[in-house]
């Protein structure tokens, strides 16, 4: 049996780190006490899942020269001077893979703030259209067509790219919108935004 | 202040400013719990330029940010309930804290994160 693996994508893991960004505590969230040992990039990316291209996973640090022949002290790692953090190979994910989270505010706001939209592309705002929406978003991230748009305490945000296909007066148009997400650990995703834009 | 209430920022910070969050921008709360003592606040991106004769039926960019909730005020209350706070809180925790009342930070069963009134950090 052929067996599907490539370099393609990534997973960042910390093997001295088992917390990771799913894991807030309710009050302190990532500003507890792991904080101590891990900086918050790190627990951030920690266990995510990441296509292997520029702009498409966390920037590894770049050392001048001078640092790499110089700094004796210190251990270049990837993220920063003595980072525990690693790339690893990963089997590119198959849309089973991976998990979506989906706080029932995120379908409200959508529904609160969308609705005209969705009806002149010739949907109804319901169930059957988020499940759509979500079915592009798992079918898109497996295909790499993301971009991060930053990393921070909160997580790893990104906006994956969806081609919503026209029904009705507008079948046949396909409107590229962006679908804004956090990624979360082992093929976890958890919505921000279902719709945030063009792209 | 809650899920789904419109709020205006109310101060200029570099760390907003950098994602396009300007003081005196109206936004609405789209994530039921409080994480790091802010609000998840959608916005419309006052800078993209749309051409009335575009395409893509009008749908705008949105900027969604963290917000601390000492920097915004509410200007539009929803009518959210807390059985719908509740059920989009993570993992149905109820300690996680999802209001602002009377210059406290509460959670459903109404315990307060900050000790003095109006104080968010404290």
């Amino acid at each position: 049996m052929l067996v599907n693996w490539s370099n393609d994508w990534i997973q960042v893991v910390d093997n001295l780190n088992d917390v990771v960004i799913d894991d807030f505590d309710y009050e302190n969230g990532i500003h507890g006490p792991v904080t101590q040992k891990h900086c918050v990039k790190c627990i951030a990316v920690n266990k995510c899942w990441f296509a292997n291209e520029k702009n498409k996973k966390p920037e590894s640090m770049e050392y001048s020269l001078e640092q790499i022949l110089n700094d004796s002290k210190n251990k270049i790692d990837l993220y920063h001077y003595n980072c525990h953090c690693q790339e690893i190979d990963i089997l590119t994910p198959t849309e089973k893979d991976i998990k979506l989270i989906c706080p029932e505010g995120k379908v409200g706001w959508l529904f609160r703030d969308k609705s005209d939209w969705i009806r002149r592309l010739g949907y109804e705002p319901n169930e059957k259209f988020v499940d759509y929406i979500k079915g592009l978003v798992i079918k898109n991230y497996c295909l790499g067509q993301y971009k991060i748009n930053g990393i921070s305490k909160y997580g790893v945000e990104i906006a994956v790219f969806i081609d919503i296909e026209g029904r009705g007066e507008e079948a046949n148009r396909i409107f590229v919108a962006k679908s804004g997400w956090m990624v979360f650990s082992n093929g976890k995703l958890k919505c921000n935004t279902f719709l945030s834009g063009r792209t | 202040m809650k899920i789904f209430d419109k709020v205006k920022i109310l101060v200029s910070n570099p760390e907003y400013e950098k994602n396009g969050i300007f003081k005196g921008m109206v936004g609405t709360i789209i994530e039921a719990h409080i994480r790091f003592r802010s609000f998840q606040v959608a916005f419309i991106d006052p800078n993209q330029v749309v051409d009335e004769n575009d395409d893509f039926l009008g749908l705008r960019d949105e900027i969604v940010e963290y917000i601390h909730v000492k920097d915004m005020e509410v200007v539009e209350e929803s009518d959210c309930s807390d059985e719908f706070i509740f059920n989009d809180l993570p993992n149905k925790d109820i300690r996680w804290y999802c209001k602002v009342e009377d210059g406290y930070i509460k959670n459903l069963r109404g315990e307060k994160l900050n000790k003095i009134a109006y104080d968010y950090d404290s």
